[in-house]
């Protein structure tokens, strides 16, 4: 890059723009002339000057000029903003190139007088009309130009003549300084350049006099512009005295220019008016008399139809949503993202771009941007483009290996020497079976705790009473004590450890290998309910025991002197010290606090606000850096960090399961959890950078170094993880390659005349064929208007195969939910789940409608009535419920809970019969509005775990292997069909009830089609190929949830990986899976028309799915 | 005897009391020559079954009191539950089926406690409901507001001893259906006149 941002021809810049030429434009700045080497399109690149853009207000109007001109969007006659970069520090604005020079140069080389007068003022009125034009459009964006002239109009030639564009809007002015004195007299060249945002020969009085304007203030500089056509050039000082010049002109005519006609000098003179009030309302007025001149003038009506705008589509949305967030305007770059996103849900740029913008607020962690763009994929986009802005992805995560395995590359950063996995064999564990209760059963691995060293170079575990402490390095076992088993905590030296046993502390030295001391529950305290945890601070000089009873007790170590008990919370309490013991960091299970204690006083500091996730008091984690000034805890798997100093807070989402170990270095956070993820977060954003997985098993612990750049993490299946953390990097924002008004709009064009055929088709073939046409347009594959007829035409046509389906929406709840189910229409769904309530969403908005009353237990089943008035829940302990969609309130239902629960319900869609499986095993069908029980069915040998309550058949399947069907008139078992090899976890029969499809568990992951008629296993989705994410590979985990599309072709499923499935009946091959959930999927739920399904998911949240189907018209 | 029951399997202990081998409950018969104290029998149940609510409070909870027929006899069957006496842990559970006349009544019942691990029945019943504490313990169905020394919950519910049927609740209450089966009255017993209840007095036999 040149010194100050100045651009060479022949240079490169930003790796994709040659600079072909350089145009100065006046003072205000450079006009670059470049190609993008990418999609070979030249561009026009408007810089302004370094040193007009020095103070950060010059800056910021730059930006909010910039901003507008982005927004104004796609117009005929306005030269196309395509986006805003800013390059080496500086705000560019990239435009559309106009090769035919300016209004200016045309008046100036007489190009706009050629052909002899009366062609001269045809082409005059013609460019006066669509400069008018171009100026109302931006008008009625709310942009009022303010130095409207001749230069700022660029002439495109076309076959169709010279097509006039407005350009520069705002950016001059952006620029400059408040307007000049009124007395201050204008250098001769600075009439027609901007000086101080406006240009004097052009500028309306009120703008000379440096008062407010409004859009009249273009209107008059429009007709001085247009006025310099009829002269060949200015002849006044001022726009304020152009009025003065028009009278002159039509006194003495300009050889070689036509006279304005009189109509038109009418009109000018008006624009010209000294007060705004006197003028033409708008440009639009303006422009109508224009074309109604022409008509008299010429004497054949104006040739051009009155332009719209082009509808931005998902490319140019994407640019603008790029353009803003350089401009440093998230949340309206955020909206653009999401506008592209709505024009083409499946936009591989606008997926990437909007996913890096949620990924570095923290509103999404680095895999769920990764799976969105592996997404795309199946939606079309070009794989080749897709791994590029993968690997860009996991270079900013971090993970270059990944990123040169995409592009195909050699690894150009090699691992280095710290990288890799090591086998330590942290415990000794033989599998053997035990007996519980009478039950034979494998003994569980035993727990393990386990923590490094400050320099990460030890590590000590305990587990079963033994302490041992490991040479990460190599993996060897340095020495082992015999401690009492459970929680410990070691300096950061690694020489001291402190143990809670059952009712006592004990102080050790390890590097001597011998206790220090033992530490008994103090007088009068109950041994039972004291040292839960304890922790050691970094120097080893300060020992911490938190107890059951909530209270937290300090000592000096090693002497055993014990300081003032921290005495704040209720319930188990577990604790957290600096690393020079002077700030203790506690949490209570049940009081929901979070506190800092001064260890050597006892006084509590700060109280924070405990509850990081609604529905989770207690606290699972929580650290202290070691200087105490960050804080974190964790609940419910949510991380709050608390900048103790600057007094803010952020919560980091991305952990499904319980947070086990939480550590802060440098300006990184590292977390462990259940989930079995070891995730890197960054504390100025609060974004989870990196996720890593291990082989298998919990991760136990996870050490950072941040200077160094080394992550280590503790598998408790006997590995020990080292990462590479390598400096950070920033992934570019990905651009569309632009497109203009003519090439947009011709499209558009083509598209609608396309869907207005298929429309007026008689024959649902033909109109399939034209809209199938239609949706091959580039750009318009997923367009919703075109989307919704091809949907419209699915009503009445097959289903052959799935083109693509993409996440359309994610609902967010607060616990895991576990039941899903949507109306007649598809414009309401319900949901339930662990919270005990039910929810109501919109589907369509993805809003939370209504949340009914708590219930005592997990809302297991819910149903919508077909009218979308009504919603039935079953609870696990038996309450069964109606509910108003209207209001929320509890309408109906059985007056008590079912003595033995609900295994497993389904509700009718009238909400008048429940069928419940009991803990008995015994489905019983409950009449809602007497409460009466109407049947008892009995057959299956244990759990029931899914029933299917249709009008001709009902189904059940049972933890006894067998579906069975049953009459429900007289109760009877028309059918066992037998086949599956384990729990049957889910059934449900097809529309006419001739199929049911039922759904394996545990170590039986199959589907199974079963003819209802013969009892006979149509097929079972399972003789496939097991590869994991092939198209035709089985489910390596049980399917959970299983349900028919409404036409009985295909099967929708979720499953234990979080994954939701499209299956194809026939076939028994699986179309797509679908990644986005982040716990397993337990119900999923099919629209009406099949547009779109719903999965409910154990992370809480209820995403919605759309459904792009082939169709074929039958016959 | 009074009332006269099939003893094979039990093992008499003393001349009112015997002990089942293999569970270790006990079957108690004892006859009180004094009428019951209490203040509502079967002609008002609702009141009769709110007083033995309170009244067991003290010491436990009375998980159901319900009119029984034995040998023609009308009677109260009351099933209860307490802590072991003197144990860290763990409840026992009676149930005494009181057959009442107006000078005497005949009491017996069947004591059953839980052994080893305790509660289980409880905590497994608490997980398939998917219940905490909120949902678990009613307010009691004979007096919603009491508060005893030990709560009415879902797992008191008959339904479930099918699935527990080795727990002392369960044995105790099929004891009760067993008993009602096939136990015989006195014809004489039987004969005299029911009890009406009246005034309470002092210094005499609880009903209990």
């Amino acid at each position: 890059m040149a010194a100050g941002g100045v651009w060479r021809t022949g240079q490169v810049v930003d790796g994709r723009y040659e600079v072909l030429q350089v145009h100065e434009s006046g003072g205000m700045g450079v006009v670059y002339r470049v190609r993008h080497l990418e999609w070979d399109a030249d561009l026009a690149v408007k810089c302004p000057r370094a040193e007009l853009f020095r103070t950060r207000a010059q800056r910021d109007r730059f930006i909010a000029e910039a901003e507008i001109w982005v927004s104004l969007g796609l117009h005929p006659n306005v030269c196309g903003c395509h986006y805003v970069r800013v390059l080496d520090g500086i705000p560019r604005v990239f435009a559309e190139y106009v090769t035919g020079g300016s209004l200016r140069d045309w008046i100036h080389d007489r190009r706009l007088y050629a052909g002899g007068r009366a062609e001269a003022l045809t082409r005059v009125l013609d460019v006066a009309v669509q400069f008018a034009w171009g100026l109302a459009h931006a008008h009625d964006r709310g942009l009022v130009h303010q130095d409207v002239k001749p230069a700022n109009v660029l002439m495109d030639v076309t076959a169709a003549g010279a097509v006039a564009k407005v350009t520069d809007f705002g950016l001059t002015r952006a620029v400059t300084a408040p307007p000049m004195a009124a007395d201050a007299a204008p250098a001769e060249a600075d009439l027609v350049v901007s000086v101080h945002g406006l240009t004097p020969a052009y500028a309306s009085p009120e703008q000379s006099a440096g008062r407010r304007v409004d859009r009249r203030t273009d209107v008059y500089s429009f007709a001085v512009s247009v006025l310099e056509m009829f002269t060949g050039g200015i002849s006044w000082m001022s726009g304020a005295t152009a009025g003065a010049a028009l009278a002159a002109r039509r006194e003495r005519p300009e050889p070689g220019v036509p006279e304005p006609p009189k109509d038109l000098a009418e009109l000018l003179a008006r624009c010209l008016s000294p007060h705004p009030a006197g003028r033409p309302a708008s440009m639009g007025e303006v422009a109508a008399e224009l074309t109604e001149i022409y008509r008299r003038v010429v004497g054949t009506p104006y040739p051009r139809s009155a332009p719209v705008a082009a509808d931005l589509r998902a490319d140019e949305l994407n640019n603008r949503g790029v353009s803003l967030l350089d401009l440093g305007r998230p949340d309206e770059a955020g909206e653009a993202f999401a506008a592209a996103l709505a024009a083409d849900p499946q936009h591989l740029n606008a997926t990437y771009n909007a996913g890096l913008l949620r990924w570095r607020r923290g509103e999404c962690t680095d895999e769920d941007l990764l799976a969105a763009l592996d997404a795309t994929v199946a939606g079309g986009a070009d794989p080749g483009q897709t791994r590029r802005l993968l690997a860009e992805v996991h270079r900013e995560r971090g993970d270059r290996d990944q990123a040169d395995a995409l592009l195909g590359r050699a690894s150009t950063v090699r691992s280095g020497r710290s990288d890799g996995a090591l086998r330590v064999p942290w415990y000794v564990y033989q599998e053997h079976d035990e007996t519980f209760f009478g039950m034979r059963m494998r003994r569980q691995p035993p727990s393990m705790h386990i923590r490094f060293t400050d320099d990460g170079g030890r590590a000590v575990t305990e587990c079963d009473g033994v302490l041992r402490v490991w040479d990460v390095r190599d993996g060897r076992c340095l020495r082992q004590l015999t401690v009492p088993a459970g929680r410990f905590d070691v300096s950061g030296d690694g020489r001291y450890a402190v143990t809670a046993g059952p009712d006592a502390v004990h102080f050790w030295d390890l590097a001597n290998e011998r206790r220090l001391r033992v530490l008994d529950a103090p007088e009068g305290w109950d041994r039972s309910l004291w040292s839960a945890s304890v922790r050691l601070s970094g120097d080893g000089r300060v020992a911490v025991s938190a107890n059951y009873d909530g209270t937290v007790l300090v000592w000096d170590f090693p002497d055993g002197r014990l300081r003032p008990a921290l005495d704040g919370h209720d319930g188990n309490a577990i604790a957290a010290v600096d690393h020079d013991g002077r700030l203790v960091l506690t949490a209570g299970r049940e009081d929901g606090t979070v506190r800092l204690w001064e260890a050597a006083t006892g006084r509590c500091v700060r109280v924070l606000d405990g509850r990081v996730r609604d529905g989770y008091q207690g606290v699972d984690a929580l650290c202290l850096s070691a200087d105490g000034r960050i804080a974190a805890v964790a609940a419910g798997g949510r991380i709050r960090v608390w900048h103790l100093h600057g007094g803010h807070t952020r919560t980091l989402r991305g952990h499904t399961r319980v947070v086990g170990s939480l550590a802060v270095s440098g300006g990184f956070l590292v977390s462990t959890a259940a989930d079995d993820t070891v995730r890197l977060w960054t504390l100025d954003e609060g974004r989870c950078l990196r996720t890593f997985r291990g082989e298998a098993g919990p991760v136990r612990a996870a050490h950072l170094d941040a200077d160094a750049g080394v992550l280590l993490s503790a598998w408790q299946a006997g590995l020990l993880r080292r990462w590479t953390v390598p400096p950070r990097r920033t992934a570019p924002p990905r651009l569309s390659r632009p497109r203009e008004h003519a090439e947009l709009s011709g499209l558009d064009a083509t598209v609608a005349h396309l869907m207005h055929r298929a429309r007026s088709a008689t024959d649902p073939r033909t109109a399939l064929g034209l809209l199938a046409e239609a949706r091959a347009v580039p750009g318009y594959e997923r367009e919703p208007r075109l989307l919704a007829a091809w949907r419209e035409l699915g009503r009445s046509a097959d289903r052959i195969g799935l083109r693509s389906a993409w996440s359309a929406g994610v609902f967010e709840g607060d616990t895991a939910a576990f039941a899903v189910d949507v109306d007649a229409a598809g414009r309401i769904a319900v949901s339930g789940g662990t919270g005990g309530t039910v929810r109501v969403w919109d589907v369509e908005a993805g809003t939370c409608l209504r949340v009914t009353a708590k219930q005592l237990s997990a809302v297991n089943t819910v149903e919508v009535s077909d009218d979308g008035s009504r919603a039935m829940s079953a609870s696990r302990d038996g309450t069964i419920a109606v509910w108003s969609i209207e209001t929320g309130e509890r309408i109906g239902g059985l007056d008590r809970p079912l003595a033995l629960g609900a295994t497993a319900a389904a509700l009718d869609r009238a909400g008048r019969l429940a069928l419940v499986a009991g803990a008995d095993a015994v489905i019983r069908l409950w009449n809602l509005d007497t409460g009466a029980c109407e049947r008892e069915l009995t057959g299956h040998a244990g759990k029931v775990c899914a029933l299917w309550l249709g009008p001709g058949l009902t189904a059940s399947a049972g933890a006894d292997r067998v579906v069975r069907l049953w009459d429900p008139r007289t109760g009877q078992c028309l059918r066992a069909l037998r086949g599956h090899t384990d729990q049957v976890m889910s059934v449900c029969l097809s529309p006419g009830d001739r199929y049911a499809l039922s759904a394996g568990a545990y170590t039986d992951r199959t589907i199974r089609l079963w003819d209802t008629a013969t009892g006979e296993c149509v097929r079972v989705f399972g003789d496939e190929p097991d590869s994991p994410r092939a198209a035709d590979s089985v489910p390596k985990v049980a399917s959970k949830r299983v349900r028919f599309t409404p036409d009985g072709r295909f099967a929708v499923s979720g499953g234990t990986d979080a994954t939701v499935r499209i299956w194809d009946l026939a076939t028994g091959r699986c179309l797509s899976t679908l990644d986005g959930h982040k716990g397993e999927v337990t119900a999923v739920v099919v629209g009406a028309d099949a547009g779109f399904a719903l999965s409910a998911s154990m992370d809480g949240t209820v995403r919605r799915w759309e459904l792009d189907w082939d169709l074929r018209v039958p016959g | 005897m009074v009332v006269t029951f099939d003893t094979s399997g039990l093992q008499r202990v003393d001349e009112a009391t015997w002990s089942h081998s293999a569970t270790g409950d006990w079957i108690n018969l004892k006859l009180n020559n004094t009428p019951l104290t209490e203040p509502a029998w079967l002609e008002n149940i609702p009141a009769m079954r709110r007083n033995l609510a309170v009244e067991y409070s003290q010491m436990g909870c009375l998980i159901e009191a319900e009119p029984v027929v034995l040998g023609g006899v009308r009677g109260v069957c009351q099933v209860v539950k307490a802590p072991i006496p003197n144990a860290p842990s763990g409840q026992v559970f009676l149930a005494n089926i009181f057959l009442a006349k107006a000078d005497r009544h005949v009491m017996f019942g069947c004591v059953a406690e839980e052994r080893g691990i305790t509660g289980v029945r409880e905590t497994t019943i608490m997980a398939k409901l998917g219940l905490l504490l909120d949902g678990w313990v009613l307010p009691h169905p004979y007096a919603p507001e009491l508060k005893g020394a030990l709560p009415y919950h879902r797992g008191d519910d008959p339904a479930w001893d099918a699935q527990f049927p080795d727990h002392p609740l369960s044995r105790v209450r099929a004891w009760v259906g067993w008993v009602l089966a096939t136990a015989q009255v006195d014809p004489a017993f039987a004969a005299l006149p029911d009890f009406v209840p009246g005034p309470p007095a002092p210094d005499t036999a609880s009903g209990r």
